[in-house]
């Protein structure tokens, strides 16, 4: 309920407020004077923001930047790798052969190299690399991997090849090696992989039926198992399992005996 | 109603973003109440044409550097207060600023309203009488103010105590006692 001072007071302030006509308002120049200072002030702190081109100009820029962008990603995906691939570290580096079987085995084959036992991983031997041999001359040797070409030019192929992969040898070797996990008994090859030994006898038969320690050998093969090239390396060289050969394909490291017991390292890759 | 889309401190947003016509909706809102309250304040009209000038050209000027989530009306009458009183101290640089904050019926303000031909006095003249405005011209300027921040800017009695830097009893009482002067100036009258 009201008390007779709130009465009085909203008298009070319909007095006021019917009185206020009195006070007017300013003047049409200062309200003019107000509205321009408003607009220059805006057009101070957004010089482009109220430029009507300058939503098509930010869409521009942003559509020209989008697909540079888009190209960039297009160009750095299709380099090739082997520039970059001398000091490949252990988180990219492919499968170990042994774990490789193994998981095979076992159906698992996302098994990763990193999970291969000290006690089964055994380096390999490394040999000095020839001095020119360059990301070029694998690039070169690449190119000629299908398998007629291969044939035609495999001696010539075989040299760049070997001294590519010793050279990527010696590049490992300052570094433990941990990838080269032969395989310690012919057993532990997969079973839908070709025959090694025999593989062995037929391509190598003088490191077959060799006295003595054999030579590493090394071998290039197509889907169906056909070898395209072939060759060995000097006694007590090697390839590390972690050494691409081929964008990222990496080599197969298989351990093989001879005709006289003797276990050699037998370096597989498969190539389309 | 006003709505969160429209209120005073989303179109300040609007304008500190570069849209010029969220100003002309605010200025259009606040224009007349805060023309009375410089008005009433320093009873000249040529002042409060200044004054209305330099307040509202400082919006522009900072609205980028406004805070939403403070109001802008209190910061709006903040600012014109201030320029009111600068005004005074700039035109009348050797009286003491006491007098500003004094109590007694003869403020700076009125001082300064006395100096001229004041609308007030005007009216008091005038045919209609005006007599609530001419009450208003004689109450002490800290309750005409609490008063017109009331009546014309419609703010609550915390916001009239954050606007004149007082407490909100001190506001309270302002008000309580413009009221009862005001009632007593127009029986006067009548």
């Amino acid at each position: 309920m009201n008390t007779p001072d709130d009465e009085s007071a909203d008298e009070l302030t319909r007095a006021y407020r019917a009185s206020k006509g009195e006070a007017g308002g300013p003047s049409a120049a200062t309200r003019a004077a107000i509205l321009a200072e408003a607009r220059a002030a805006a057009r101070r702190r957004t010089p482009a923001a109220n430029d009507s081109r300058y939503g098509w100009r930010a869409a521009a820029g942003i559509a020209v930047l989008g697909v540079a962008v888009i190209l960039w990603r297009q160009a750095s995906h299709s380099l090739p790798e082997l520039g970059a691939t001398p000091q490949r570290t252990a988180a990219t580096r492919p499968p170990a052969p042994a774990e490789q079987a193994a998981a095979d085995a076992a159906g698992a084959n996302e098994a990763h190299a990193g999970a291969i036992p000290e006690n089964r991983a055994a380096p390999l031997a490394t040999a000095p690399a020839p001095e020119r041999a360059t990301a070029k001359d694998e690039k070169e040797v690449q190119s000629k991997a299908s398998p007629a070409r291969a044939r035609e030019e495999a001696p010539q192929a075989d040299t760049q090849l070997a001294n590519v992969q010793l050279a990527r040898a010696s590049a490992q070797a300052a570094a433990p090696i941990q990838a080269a996990a032969p395989i310690q008994a012919a057993g532990a090859i997969r079973k839908d992989s070709p025959d090694y030994q025999q593989l062995l006898q037929s391509e190598f038969p003088e490191v077959w039926n060799a006295a003595g320690q054999p030579p590493n050998v090394w071998v290039v093969m197509d889907a169906r198992g056909k070898v395209l090239r072939k060759g060995t390396l000097s006694p007590g060289a090697g390839v590390t399992a972690d050494q691409p050969f081929e964008s990222q394909r990496p080599w197969q490291m298989v351990e093989v005996k001879t005709a006289s017991g003797s276990s050699l390292q037998l370096a597989v890759m498969n190539v389309n | 109603m006003e709505t969160s889309a429209t209120s005073d401190e989303a179109m300040m947003k609007r304008y500190a973003n570069g849209d010029v016509s969220a100003f002309d909706k605010l200025y259009t809102r606040h224009e007349l109440p805060l023309w009375r309250y410089i008005l009433r304040l320093c009873g000249n009209r040529a002042t409060a044409e200044e004054l209305m000038q330099e307040v509202w050209f400082a919006v522009a000027r900072e609205a980028a550097t406004f805070r939403t989530d403070a109001r802008f009306t209190s910061w709006l009458y903040t600012m014109a207060r201030n320029r009111v009183i600068d005004r005074f101290r700039t035109a009348h640089p050797h009286k003491s600023l006491d007098m500003v904050e004094s109590d007694s019926g003869h403020t700076l303000m009125d001082t300064l309203a006395d100096e001229h031909a004041s609308p007030l006095q005007a009216a008091e003249q005038s045919e209609q009488g005006q007599s609530i405005i001419v009450a208003l011209g004689r109450l002490p300027r800290e309750q005409r103010e609490a008063f017109v921040l009331q009546v014309d800017a419609g703010m609550t009695v915390e916001q009239i105590a954050s606007v004149t830097g007082t407490t909100f009893e001190t506001a309270k009482s302002r008000l309580r006692y413009a009221r009862e002067r005001l009632k007593d100036l127009l029986r006067e009258h009548a």
